[in-house]
């Protein structure tokens, strides 16, 4: 019995899983993630005052540059490491199209990021009880946030490797990255800028980036401050539509790309 | 007339090449049918472009001029490649992933559901001799090694079109002589072959039909029955006594290729056969042998490159 489409992206999520899980790098990135989320104690007792706070500041920070430094390498190999080794070649001849191939490609970037989120989620959780910090929805929600915030770079880096080199495409989403978190300050600033011509970039700066605070909820966590389910919806509208925005314009130049 | 299973039609791909984006044609107007259940071999010099043509037949490529098409179907199309298998001209792998694993991937891309492709898979790893390396990673595996690993995934899901890019690259002579068996084995089961070869006794042995291409073009093609039909010399071996009767013979036409004895060796071109024979039957002399030569795969080439040694250069 022939089965169809999902069992070819399966196919594909689950090499890239397995490839990325025995590489040297995912497994340093997790053990370093372990490790630095453990010193968390340690400094903690160093810091004047609020030991507390310096241990969830620390670990929410801690996973979330270990997710965006998954998805810099993930990412940046993806789809240019298939076509340099020409192991596209190999899937391709496959009856498989090329936006399926990239999509297959996505899938496999978010089991990777699912097992390094639920390695060090689960290290910081570990680290919050042994230090007698009581885990709450709060933290729960600003965890599953910054896994959002990892699945929308991924789509983001997914689209830059669709057309960019491995250089191009690591500025493109550090970029992002940081500059997404920026976006209410540029809003600010563009509203008080003088200068018309960078009214107009900064206003197009915050058109084109995904506005990264509104899925931050850290802050909530931090104070257990209650986030209203609305926010919570509206943040996953957010990622649902950033993610179906970036995989569809990806797969629409990579389609029509030229390989070789 | 039976229908095509592939067909290049006028199909032209270029590259890019340099700062100044400078436009190189691989493949030019090449015109091709390759009929259901026929075996297509493609040779040339390397540079020829016969891999371009093999990639364009998969649809891996897309032609920037004319059509390729699999069964009547665009071949860069996802539907196109169900019936196809596809071995390139290196083995591709993932050095992290196992025989296994890999082939298992192979298999899901290619909508195989899992207990089934899990008994393909086995299959064809018993066929080609790698079921003890099924769970080594693919970094460790030896060429031949992942050159049979190549055609395993090339045949593990029963395609009807197999494109084969140099299958013999990098096999011991005992591992040739079993995958010319297996491709004549496909052959007879009704498959369509295009494969390329350098080894023309390959190419002779399974082949229906050879194309002969250089820098991009297609220079020949033809019937392989049609070749072998064609007799170049007559091999004759005759014992006379005295060489008198050698004074007889044409100076053109007629080679005497060596004489001990009383026996003698010759190579006779048609036209003069008739005067061998009836000066054999005036002068007593006894014809031990006649054999028709065929003009071969070898002088074929030759006589190619010769013809186009002013164009290309290429000799073989």
């Amino acid at each position: 019995m022939r089965a169809g489409w999902g069992l070819q992206i399966w196919a594909l999520a689950r090499h890239v899983w397995i490839e990325a899980l025995r590489e040297r790098f995912t497994q340093a990135l997790c053990l370093i993630g372990v490790m630095l989320l453990a010193s968390s104690m340690v400094l903690s007792r160093m810091a004047m005052g609020n030991r507390e706070r310096v241990i969830q500041d620390m670990g929410f920070w801690v996973i979330w540059v270990s997710g965006f430094l998954g998805v810099l390498y993930l990412g940046s190999s993806l789809v240019r490491h298939e076509i340099q080794q020409r192991t596209i070649f190999l899937i391709l001849s496959r009856p498989l199209g090329r936006s399926s191939f990239l999509l297959g490609k996505y899938c496999g970037m978010i089991l990777v990021l699912a097992t390094i989120f639920l390695i060090l989620s689960t290290s910081f959780g570990s680290v919050m009880l042994l230090s007698g910090i009581r885990v709450n929805a709060q933290h729960v929600v600003a965890g599953l946030f910054i896994f959002s915030e990892w699945i929308i770079l991924a789509a983001f880096s997914v689209f830059f490797a669709g057309f960019t080199s491995p250089p191009l495409h690591n500025f493109f989403l550090a970029g992002v990255a940081f500059l997404g978190h920026w976006c209410n300050d540029l809003r600010l600033f563009a509203q008080n800028t003088e200068s018309h011509m960078m009214e107009i970039v900064l206003r197009v700066l915050l058109f084109i980036l995904p506005n990264l605070e509104c899925i931050n909820f850290r802050g909530a966590a931090l104070y257990e401050e209650p986030i209203p389910g609305a926010m919570i919806a509206g943040a996953l509208l957010f990622t649902a539509a950033w993610i179906g925005t970036l995989i569809c314009a990806a797969a629409a130049i990579f389609s029509s790309r030229k390989i070789f | 007339m039976r229908e095509p299973a592939v067909e290049w039609l006028h199909a032209t791909y270029c590259i890019r090449l340099g700062f100044w984006r400078r436009k190189k044609v691989i493949v030019h107007d090449l015109f091709l049918r390759v009929a259901q259940g026929m075996t297509l071999g493609l040779i040339g010099p390397n540079g020829a472009g016969k891999t371009t043509a093999i990639m364009l037949g998969t649809g891996l490529l897309k032609p920037d001029l004319g059509r390729v098409q699999v069964a009547g179907r665009d071949a860069v199309e996802a539907a196109s490649k169900r019936g196809i298998g596809c071995l390139t001209e290196r083995p591709y792998f993932y050095p992290r992933l196992t025989l296994l694993e890999w082939m298992q991937m192979l298999v899901g891309l290619s909508g195989i559901g899992h207990s089934e492709g899990r008994h393909a898979v086995e299959k064809q790893l018993d066929l080609l001799g790698l079921r003890d390396q099924g769970p080594l990673q693919m970094g460790t595996l030896s060429k031949g090694q992942l050159q049979r690993a190549g055609l395993a995934q090339a045949l593990v899901h029963k395609p009807s079109l197999l494109f084969l890019d140099e299958p013999m690259s990098g096999l011991d002579p005992c591992w040739r002589n079993r995958l010319l068996e297996i491709m004549l084995e496909l052959k007879r089961a009704g498959r369509t072959i295009v494969f390329s070869s350098h080894i023309l006794s390959d190419v002779e042995t399974i082949c229906d039909e050879v194309v002969l291409m250089d820098q991009g073009k297609l220079r020949w093609n033809g019937d392989m029955s049609a070749i072998e039909k064609g007799v170049r010399v007559f091999d004759i071996r005759m014992k006379a006594a005295g060489q008198a009767f050698l004074s007889e013979l044409p100076e053109k036409g007629v080679l005497v290729i060596h004489k001990r004895g009383d026996n003698y060796h010759l190579r006779v071109q048609g036209p003069w056969l008739d005067k061998i024979l009836a000066l054999a039957t005036s002068r007593n002399i006894r014809l031990e042998s006649l054999n028709p030569v065929y003009a071969d795969f070898n002088e074929l080439l030759t006589r190619f490159g010769q013809e186009n040694a002013g164009n290309s250069g290429w000799r073989v």
